[in-house]
């Protein structure tokens, strides 16, 4: 028999229709086996190491507790957030879904964890963590976006992991260009260093920059660097005396007229960035974090702006040594922005992350909340670290030599709880921040023009964001009543008030729609 | 003809059998609600179904089906009146909980769940309700909703300070600690949103703290308000010690850095 094109699509078609029986029986017959329980536990972290520490956990998990299956589901960052959610609407998703705050409608969909995390974590018997509320073995007491929702008031999320940013180098070529493998210890040992690897590249005639970036990586980065110098600006903004704001409270703020970018530390923020893309692979732009990526990896740069979760693919990628460092942004001592500045800075919010929720429809809550104890206890939060080389999120677990040096530094100045200045209020303004990125790293670009762009467009993008925002928190107020009620329904002799959400994050509903008609009955004047 | 004591035996054997399947039942923990249980996992749909069975007095089902009505989305105007209507009813003859709880869900449709807000309305049930169930915990949770309609905006009540006033005023019926708890809170919130001096936040800080009912992130915010505040009063003794109560009981807190500052500059 001739094989055409049209047989080969049909037999293929009818594999893929066999394999989906098969896979969906098999799964019928899982669920239904009466001596073992299976949980699916799905995750987005495609880097190197990760599926394989997900695999280890679940190896010695499974171990422990032979009558529970761990089906690990990986899918691609690209299409995860879609994936889940379709899942979740259809009552069809994983037990255990790592999910995102940002993605939204986390208390439609997950089941609160307040009740478990003021109970030690099983796992932690005999180590120093044992009687120890889950809670407070976190790294962050969980106080991260995932961990804690403050609009729902309650905890939902446990976590594996933290990262940082650095620039990882090239320890060999370090060494060639400068004659020393020391990376440079303040703003201006930076800024040589920079120039003196451009003069090496027109020297020996070599394709070389500085620093591979790309506008993937380039926003993490370039967001640090901006908290750091607009310290002293946010210490004046604290209205609410609590140390830091969320970055909605800020773009509030903004609307409020008590900051714009021409505030002078945020017109120093506006030339450190300025700095870093002058240095970085010309068009950077326009390349993706892979691109930027394999820049480094073919030595066509010194350094590489990088998450830390980057750095287990670079050590598989890389023939040569790495080493990372902090970007040394300047401080009090630096002379020409040092009395502006207000340092030291901590590497952002500590803030563990890789937030994994329990769906509200398993069936099977209490293995679930289990599995999560297993893997955020000291041994297995030890195992994810060791294989994936990724940094711990629990008290005691210990980093790898390697990872030792992405630790992120906490010890400093910090006000922002969820990116601050260029990541103000919602989709609408990050646009705008985003898409205006060559106003200041563009050919003709410069801090004064990027400078304008934002101030002559953030307030319409503000409002949109917040009215969006106050829909959806309205939305779950309502929800979140009928909810409680229902609740009390069910635990009738239950005393105090009815558990609702607090007034107080209902009043900073009603703070964002003040501040949101007042805007706007300005802005028609 | 049949053994009288063999029927004896059999009528006994029925009876104790009745007995213990009785017990049994009383025994055994009762299965929790179908329809509340599908309502608290915001299954709204699934708890329509479960009142509409019909297994339960009219009321509870009634008001069951009101609550679920709110929750199920997509939400349509026509279900919000169709509740309200519901809630009206219960409201002025529902007995035991379910009447202050139907003026509540009254005040509440009023607040947040129509297309546009009727505050005024809210406020006037939230009153009643205040007012003819004060004991009640839905008239004590009324307090706190009613004290955010008092602060937001203020041109209602013609200045940021006047809204504080009425707010505070309200403090004089929340009867449950909770309730004074929340009252503190949310006045010294608004103190800092409207700009008024700082220092009229702290007695309310102080007495949210005091009552002691605060979770933990809500409480590590408030230690350090009351210190900074009472930085900006000049009083350096009470700022240091609640910048040590912080440290003390926050000890993976990040803002312990921006804490031992501060003390080191006291």
């Amino acid at each position: 028999m001739r094989l055409t094109g049209k047989t080969v699509g049909l037999l293929m078609l009818g594999a893929g229709y066999v394999a989906a029986v098969v896979l969906m029986v098999w799964r019928a017959a899982e669920e239904a086996r009466p001596d073992r329980v299976t949980i699916r536990v799905s995750q987005w972290q495609l880097e190197g190491g990760v599926r394989q520490a997900f695999a280890a956990m679940i190896r010695r998990y499974e171990q422990l507790n032979p009558r529970v299956h761990v089906e690990l589901i990986s899918i691609p960052d690209r299409t995860y957030r879609q994936w889940a959610q379709t899942q979740l609407i259809g009552g069809d998703a994983p037990d255990i879904v790592e999910y995102g705050v940002d993605f939204n409608s986390v208390g439609r969909f997950f089941s609160p964890i307040t009740d478990e995390v003021m109970k030690p974590n099983p796992y932690n018997r005999g180590t120093p963590l044992e009687g120890v509320p889950w809670r407070d073995t976190f790294l962050d007491a969980m106080m991260n976006a995932d961990g804690f929702n403050p609009q729902l008031n309650q905890y939902y999320a446990a976590t594996l992991t933290q990262h940082s940013m650095r620039m990882i180098y090239n320890r060999p070529m370090l060494r060639e260009i400068t004659g020393s493998d020391q990376p440079p210890r303040n703003y201006r040992e930076f800024l040589a260093l920079c120039e003196r690897v451009q003069a090496f590249a027109r020297e020996h005639r070599r394709e070389l920059s500085p620093i591979a970036n790309s506008k993937d990586t380039v926003i993490g980065e370039a967001m640090f660097i901006f908290e750091c110098s607009a310290s002293g600006v946010a210490a004046r903004i604290d209205h609410r005396h609590v140390y830091g704001f969320t970055s909605k409270e800020l773009a509030m703020s903004y609307l409020r007229g008590d900051w714009s970018f021409r505030e002078p530390e945020l017109r120093i923020g506006l030339e450190l960035l300025q700095d870093l893309g002058k240095f970085s692979t010309p068009g950077f732009l326009q390349l993706s974090r892979d691109s930027g990526i394999m820049d480094f990896v073919r030595q066509r740069t010194l350094m590489v702006v990088a998450p830390s979760w980057e750095a287990s693919s670079l050590k598989e990628l890389c023939d040569f040594d790495i080493g990372a460092f902090r970007y040394p942004v300047p401080l009090q001592d630096d002379p020409v922005y040092g009395s502006k500045m207000l340092g030291p800075y901590a590497d952002g919010r500590l803030a563990t992350l890789m937030g994994m929720y329990v769906n509200r429809a398993t069936k099977h809550r209490a293995e679930a909340i289990d599995f999560l104890h297993f893997i955020t206890s000291v041994e297995g939060n030890q195992i994810f670290t060791d294989v994936s080389t990724w940094l711990p999120a629990v008290v005691g677990v210990k980093a790898s030599d390697y990872s030792r040096q992405f630790l992120p530094i906490y010890d400093g100045y910090i006000w922002s709880l969820d990116g601050g200045f260029l990541n103000l209020s919602g989709d609408d303004a990050v646009a705008l921040v985003r898409n205006n990125f060559f106003q200041l790293w563009g050919p003709n670009g410069n801090p004064e023009k990027y400078r304008a762009a934002l101030d002559d467009g953030l307030k319409p993008r503000i409002i949109s964001d917040l009215k969006r925002e106050i829909r959806i928190r309205t939305q779950t107020l309502t929800r979140e009543d009928a909810a409680a009620l229902a609740a009390r329904q069910l635990a009738p002799g239950a005393a105090g008030p009815v558990a609702l959400l607090p007034a107080r994050l209902e009043g900073r509903t009603f703070q964002m729609i003040t501040t949101v008609r007042e805007a706007e009955r300005e802005a028609a004047k | 003809m049949r053994d009288p004591g063999r029927r004896l035996a059999r009528g006994a054997a029925m009876v104790a059998g009745v007995l213990l399947g009785v017990a049994a039942l009383r025994a055994a923990p009762a299965a929790p609600d179908p329809a509340w249980t599908a309502l608290a996992r915001l299954r709204a749909d699934d708890a329509l179904r479960e009142f509409a069975r019909g297994n339960r007095p009219e009321e509870e089902r009634d008001f069951g089906t009101a609550v679920a009505l709110l929750a199920r989305q997509p939400i349509a105007p026509e279900q919000v009146a169709a509740a309200r209507t519901v809630f009206a009813r219960l409201a002025d003859h529902g007995s035991g909980e379910v009447a202050p709880a139907s003026r509540y869900f009254l005040g509440r449709i009023a607040q947040h769940h129509l297309e546009v807000a009727d505050p005024a309305e809210a406020a006037r049930q939230y009153r009643r309700l205040i007012a003819e169930h004060p004991d009640s915990i839905w008239a004590q949770t009324a307090l706190t909703r009613l004290a955010l309609l008092e602060l937001y905006p203020a041109t209602a009540a013609g200045s940021p300070a006047a809204a504080v006033a009425a707010a505070e005023a309200l403090l004089d019926h929340a009867k449950l600690p909770a309730a004074r708890s929340e009252i503190h809170l949310v006045v010294a919130d608004a103190i800092f949103f409207y700009r008024l001096p700082a220092a009229q936040a702290l007695p309310h800080l102080l007495a949210a703290e005091k009552i002691g009912l605060l979770d933990a992130p809500t409480r590590a915010d408030t230690l350090i308000q009351i210190a900074e505040v009472s930085v900006l009063a000049g009083d350096r003794a009470r700022a240091r010690r609640y910048y040590e109560a912080y440290l003390a009981d926050f000890p993976l807190d990040q803002r312990r850095f921006m804490v031992r500052q501060k003390l080191a500059g006291l």
